[in-house]
């Protein structure tokens, strides 16, 4: 029982931060249609960030934060502007944006790894992170449970009803919507395209950004990552459901509880190998993902 | 450049393009039509091998490779001119004034030459392969350095004997030749289990593939009594044939010019046959296909299965070579630098892989340099930053970064492609 809640808990706050960066691809991809691997670096200059505010630039941890997002935010406006858009102005379809996006991608990894050291920047002293003891005499359990993940689970359920509140109720949630549905349709009533776009980045790319802040906060950040966890966001899109943003956050949180499961009984390794697995099953026997429905079935065949 | 900003709505259309043809309005004939810039590479290629067998036991020196490189690429200059194919001409220039830079100013050894060699060869294969899945049939694979993997790691554990198998495992064990074969065979069979990624399309397909290429990697890295885990297989062996040993760089070079040869020959035969015109059209427009009566769904898990043999083949090849397997070679990373060979080059030409293979070796070692100018310039402006040259790793990606960028911009058929990818 002790174990299976501490891989519940570990799941949930890995699954969390993946949950975060599926919902940030999916905002993005539902609107604009983009394979948006560049969302990788969004996490990385947050994570960057972080670490430089702090540790070397001596600001208290949650001022250096707050700006780490907010550049990950201002970085949406810069891949929209400097990147999709000019690919777009040239008619570029589905493969010469992902390759486009792929490429930029490549080059903030390089810039990084020419600038930073390849081991792991951490914006904290190091050492582990402070815990405290959960106890329950009735289920015989005694555990210790990282604040750090309680910190991530609550503040990413509070971002996702806000996420779900923005889309329903303010009037850029239905512009964005509305886009995404009809793009056409959207564009013939009057919603500005290229500012919707621009929103949507900015609010994918911030997303990411605080994924990024809180993962860096607990194991650090090194160049090479931003790649696996553009796909790892992806993944956790097609398994919750394509157009469903709920499904991203389901797709998130499964995926953290495919690795969090495979890595405690398997090894560490086993990890990214259990997520394609899950990503397999899913393609397999549900292909339009867990909350997807047969909308989003016709959907797909059309990508 | 004109008549790409003029019409790319009518060319995005998955329509067939040959950019650099556009502006010659008849068909070419006589010696035009016979001497192309293709097959007098192929007659280079085929001499080049001839020429320098008597050469490998040490004779042959960087000067021969050299002015043996500049006279191929003056002829495939000139044809290209008379031809007007603007695109391979300025590889060609490319490549010419490369060769003399290296041989000239930067001076490498002749064993180091070889050594390019070998490693464009092997890379030729792999594009060639990727070529097929990509450029003809349309599977944006990013999991052809996974299959490579498992072809080096295949052959390195059926011929290494210093492994260490836990007591009661099977020690593997076969003779060098059949064991390529076999390697390329693993590497099928590994594509083929996860073949029903194959269901999917446009996006989801390339994520499915970038998946498989992380998952292999890491079970590479996991399985550790069978692969060594991070430690690595050493000594993997050298070829020999009747007492010869290709032990060198130089040696070696005769012996992967001619298997990329027969690989990229194979491939040709397969792309260039009514089976690649079949290819071609599942790329273009699979309803097409399947109102032909063709097996779309079949075709594609047929030439994912191929493909795959070759990366296999390759990696064996590759894995003999450096003698060691080690798990960090075959990362998403290297992927990613196989697709860019095979953009750069041209997708849906045969030649263009090899060409991108080509070039990619060489803009790589060009790279290499780039601390050292750094350097240069500072001794003149003090203000200009050093790369120290452990960077040289984050200098690559970064440049392949934005060729690729500014490929995608401004040529995404690249050198000598036959359509515009969309």
């Amino acid at each position: 029982m002790e174990t299976f809640i501490q891989i519940g808990i570990n799941a949930l706050s890995l699954g969390a931060i993946y949950a975060l960066l599926s919902l940030g691809f999916a905002v993005i991809y539902n609107t604009v249609r983009i394979f948006h691997v560049l969302h990788g670096a969004a996490f990385l200059i947050a994570g960057y960030a972080t670490w430089w505010l702090a540790q070397e630039q001596g600001l208290p941890i949650y001022l250096a934060a707050s700006i780490a997002v907010i550049l990950a935010g201002a970085s949406g406006i810069f891949m929209e502007l400097a990147i999709y858009r000019r690919l777009r102005s040239r008619g570029a379809g589905f493969l010469v944006s992902f390759l486009g996006s792929l490429a930029a991608l490549f080059f903030f990894e390089g810039f990084l790894l020419t600038l930073a050291r390849t081991t792991a920047r951490l914006p904290r002293p190091g050492g582990p992170l402070p815990t405290f003891n959960l106890q329950i005499e009735a289920l015989d359990i005694d555990l210790f449970v990282k604040w750090h993940s309680v910190n991530t689970i609550i503040l990413v359920a509070i971002l996702v009803v806000a996420v779900t509140l923005f889309f329903r109720y303010t009037k850029w949630g239905r512009m964005i919507r509305a886009i995404a549905s009809n793009p056409d349709l959207a564009v013939a009533v009057g919603i500005n395209a290229s500012q919707v776009y621009l929103m949507v980045f900015v609010l994918g790319s911030t997303l990411a950004g605080i994924g990024g802040v809180m993962q860096t906060y607990e194991g650090g950040v090194i160049p090479n990552v931003g790649i696996r966890l553009a796909i790892t966001a992806a993944g956790g899109v097609i398994i919750g459901g394509i157009g469903s943003m709920p499904g991203a956050v389901v797709g998130g949180l499964a995926l953290g509880l495919a690795q969090t499961i495979a890595s405690y009984y398997f090894g560490g390794n086993w990890a990214i190998p259990a997520g394609f697995i899950l990503l397999l099953l899913v393609i397999l026997f549900r292909p339009y993902g867990l909350l997807g429905t047969r909308e989003h079935r016709e959907l797909r065949r059309l990508l | 450049m004109s008549t790409d900003a003029q019409e790319p709505q009518a060319l995005s259309d998955g329509a067939e393009l040959d950019d650099d043809q556009v502006e010659v309005t008849e068909p070419l004939e006589g010696w035009r039509a016979v001497v192309t810039p293709g097959r007098v590479l192929i007659g280079f290629g085929a001499f080049l091998l001839i020429a320098l067998a008597p050469f490998a036991t040490g004779h042959f020196t960087g000067v021969h490779v050299t002015t043996l490189h500049a006279i191929a690429s003056v002829a495939v200059l000139a044809i290209a001119a008379v031809q007007r194919r603007y695109g391979l001409g300025g590889f060609a220039l490319f490549i010419l004034v490369l060769s003399l830079l290296w041989r000239f100013e930067l001076g490498l050894s002749d064993e180091y030459m070889a050594h390019l060699i070998v490693v464009a060869s092997v890379f030729s294969i792999l594009a060639s392969s990727l070529n097929m899945s990509v450029g003809y049939t349309g599977l944006m694979s990013l999991s052809h350095a996974g299959f490579m993997g498992v072809g080096a790691y295949a052959f390195a554990i059926l011929t290494t004997e210093t492994l260490n198998p836990p007591p009661g495992a099977e020690v593997f064990s076969l003779p060098y030749w059949p064991s390529i074969v076999v390697a390329g065979l693993v590497a099928s069979v590994v594509a083929f289990i996860v073949s029903p990624i194959l269901r999917l399309r446009g996006h989801f397909f390339v994520l499915a593939t970038v998946t498989v290429m992380l998952s292999l990697s890491q079970v590479i890295l996991a399985w550790r009594w069978m692969t060594n885990g991070s430690l690595a297989i050493r000594e993997v062996p050298r070829p020999v044939i009747f007492g010869y040993s290709f032990d060198t760089a130089e040696k070696f070079m005769l012996f992967s010019i001619p298997v990329a040869i027969i690989c990229i020959f194979i491939i040709r035969q397969l792309v260039e046959s009514p089976y690649g015109r079949v290819l071609t059209t599942i790329r273009a427009n699979p309803p097409v296909a399947e109102s032909i009566g063709k097996n779309v769904g079949f075709v594609r898990l047929r030439v994912y299965v191929i493909t795959a043999f070759f990366a296999g083949v390759a990696g064996a090849v590759y894995v003999s070579y450096v003698s060691v397997a080690a798990h960090s070679q075959y990362l998403v990373e290297f992927s990613t630098f196989l697709l860019i060979m095979v953009v750069l080059g041209g997708s849906g030409r045969w030649l263009g892989a090899v060409l991108g293979a080509l070039a990619y070796v060489t803009i790589s070692e060009v790279v290499r340099y780039v601390p050292e100018l750094t350097e240069w310039v500072h001794s003149y402006i003090s203000l200009f930053p050093v790369i120290p040259g452990e960077k040289t790793g984050g200098i690559t990606t970064m440049t392949w970064g934005a060729l690729l960028f500014f490929l995608m911009l401004f040529r995404p058929q690249g050198i000598i492609g036959r359509y515009r990818l969309e």
